[in-house]
């Protein structure tokens, strides 16, 4: 399974939010998750299950990825991510 | 290899802003002054918030000032500052700002090692409260909690 994070330049915001689900990931022990980051401009080449992007981005997304994307208000806070995360990845996952 | 330390005179402690332009610019300052970054660096920052929105206002009062890598930094670095008072970036679910980071690469990968250990400090809310209410002459010990991944 893929997921991405998408923030404006790719290269911040992302990242923050890379840092934080592999290591949801990792405490959750879920196996074959793999976990990358995208700028907004090029998210439309990037194939994923589940997308992770801020309500400030999330309007500029293509209508097929919006479906598929999991809107946080905190990158940081990774207690907040692991709720909406890891169900969504249960899911997925058929668990 | 990338940059693994944050430097304490990188560390500003209740700096003044009027608006969110401010907050970017003072707290890119020590790195302007130690010549890691352009001037060119901070109106990119500010212009990719112009183009993109507030959403570099990533979690509840914390803005991550960055752009993109570019010849306008000399050397990737992070910068912390907090606010005396907090500003409005613009952000529905996170304003106003009082914890501005700035975010300098000169690649996509040269400040991941640095990064890992501020989201690892990040992560532990007793951090975020210290950084909060921390004074200038703490700048030293939380260089110090971040660069040890505390």
């Amino acid at each position: 399974m893929k997921i991405v994070a998408i923030c404006g330049l790719g290269v911040g915001s992302s990242v923050i939010g890379k840092m934080n689900i592999d290591s949801i990931v990792s405490d959750n022990g879920f196996d074959d998750v793999d976990v990358d980051t995208v700028d907004l401009g090029s998210v439309s080449g990037k194939t994923a299950e589940i997308y992770v992007t801020t309500r400030e981005l999330f309007d500029n997304l293509p209508e097929d990825i919006k479906p598929k994307t999991i809107v946080l208000t905190n990158f940081v806070d990774k207690a907040d991510i692991e709720k909406h995360l890891v169900p969504k990845i249960k899911e997925i996952q058929g668990q | 290899m990338g940059v693994k330390n944050i430097a304490p005179s990188d560390i500003q402690m209740n700096v003044h802003a009027n608006n969110w332009q401010e907050a970017l610019t003072v707290a890119a300052q020590p790195l302007l002054d130690a010549d890691k970054i352009t001037t060119d660096y901070i109106t990119n920052m500010i212009e990719s918030v112009k183009k993109l929105g507030p959403y570099i206002v990533i979690a509840p009062g914390l803005a991550l000032g960055h752009a993109r890598p570019s010849a306008a930094v000399k050397q990737s670095s992070i910068a912390i500052a907090t606010l005396d008072q907090p500003v409005k970036f613009g952000n529905k679910d996170n304003d106003p700002v009082d914890l501005v980071i700035i975010l300098a690469s000169i690649n996509d990968h040269d400040h991941l090692g640095l990064m890992k250990k501020i989201v690892t400090f990040l992560n532990n809310k007793k951090n975020l409260q210290w950084l909060r209410s921390a004074s200038q002459n703490e700048a030293e010990q939380i260089a110090d909690a971040i660069n040890k991944g505390k």
